[in-house]
């Protein structure tokens, strides 16, 4: 479990955006491998089953809770268009390079949870998961354009939240 | 650098910077308290008693047992329901049990049943109640739909506003 643990929570953190819930998914996770013990003691796939029954975990948690309120999510605010994103943002030569390293990996967390949750789940399950754009379409059960337009405002927001954390801009 | 509309070589561009930064994130510390929680978890429900858990974890024993028992306890039911009626009366009983117990098994009957059920109390109400107060009922419970509806939306708008725009 010690191996595993660091992966399943950070899996889990990052897509459900809360502490308390991310560790209520990985005892579940781990609770389920326990029921599976004798099946994945010497399976050379245990990290890969572990990451992909966090993921579904974390996806089950999250379309139970959509349900409760699709209803009211479906109406869509204004500005909220799945197709042709018209974003003005100015693309910055460096991101990540300004930061100190120590720094640097909690600033990211820190703006990754600060994304609104549609953009996290589809920015972490492309960058993190390694999902192709009409996989993390299908998993969500949502359009690809929506998927795409998603990850680029959730790219765009995380440079905002990335560039207002230099040190060059903090107050003096 | 000014602000500008994102054509696609700037979206390229984004996407590399971002990708090359994520990839160099390692993985969040698990809280020292996780691998505790877990085993705490495991212990407590290898301490529940047997009948706490799914009929899955019951001892092999135990499920034989209960699938045994279940079929004798159906099986004497039936026997002293036959032994307490006289033998010319058990096939006046057998018969509305069994029409009872194919009318159950076979959900096409259960639905016609309700529906006729539903539609015999329509039909009630049609008759009795004066056509203007149904009318009137049915504005009125339209109406508390939408306002329930709208109130949800405000709500929701209202907690989950401050969130989804970003």
């Amino acid at each position: 479990m010690q191996s595993y643990q660091d992966m399943v929570y950070s899996t889990a953190m990052r897509i459900v955006g809360n502490d308390a819930q991310a560790q209520d998914i990985a005892q579940d996770v781990f609770l389920k491998a326990f029921e599976h013990f004798d099946r994945l003691r010497d399976s050379p796939t245990i990290g890969g089953w572990l990451k992909t029954v966090t993921t579904n975990h974390c996806l089950n948690h999250l379309s139970r809770y959509r349900k409760r309120w699709r209803f009211f999510s479906e109406f869509q605010r204004p500005g909220e268009q799945d197709d042709e994103p018209e974003i003005d943002f100015a693309v910055p030569d460096t991101l990540f390079d300004d930061l100190a390293a120590d720094e640097r990996h909690d600033i990211v967390e820190r703006a990754l949870g600060r994304l609104p949750e549609h953009q996290r789940v589809a920015l972490v399950l492309y960058h993190f998961e390694e999902l192709a754009y009409d996989e993390i379409a299908r998993t969500l059960r949502v359009s690809l354009a929506k998927v795409k337009t998603d990850i680029l405002r959730g790219r765009v927001n995380l440079a905002k939240y990335l560039a207002d954390a230099r040190p060059s801009n903090e107050p003096n | 650098m000014t602000a500008m509309k994102l054509n696609t070589e700037d979206q390229a561009r984004l996407e590399k910077l971002i990708a090359a930064g994520l990839n160099r994130q390692p993985a969040l510390k698990a809280p020292a308290s996780l691998q505790s929680r877990v085993l705490a978890e495991i212990a407590r429900r290898a301490a529940l008693p047997w009948y706490h858990r799914s009929f899955r974890h019951w001892p092999m024993v135990m499920q034989v047992s209960f699938v045994l028992t279940a079929l004798a306890t159906v099986v004497l039911a039936r026997s002293v329901i036959l032994w307490s009626h006289p033998v010319h009366a058990a096939s006046e009983l057998a018969a509305p049990v069994s029409g009872s117990f194919s009318f159950l098994e076979s959900l096409g009957s259960a639905w016609s049943a309700m529906a006729s059920m539903f539609g015999a109390i329509a039909n009630a109400l049609l008759h009795r109640v004066p056509g203007f107060w149904l009318v009137v009922g049915i504005g009125v419970a339209f109406a508390m739909y939408a306002m329930l509806a709208g109130i949800g939306v405000a709500v929701y708008r209202t907690l989950d506003g401050g969130r989804t725009h970003a």
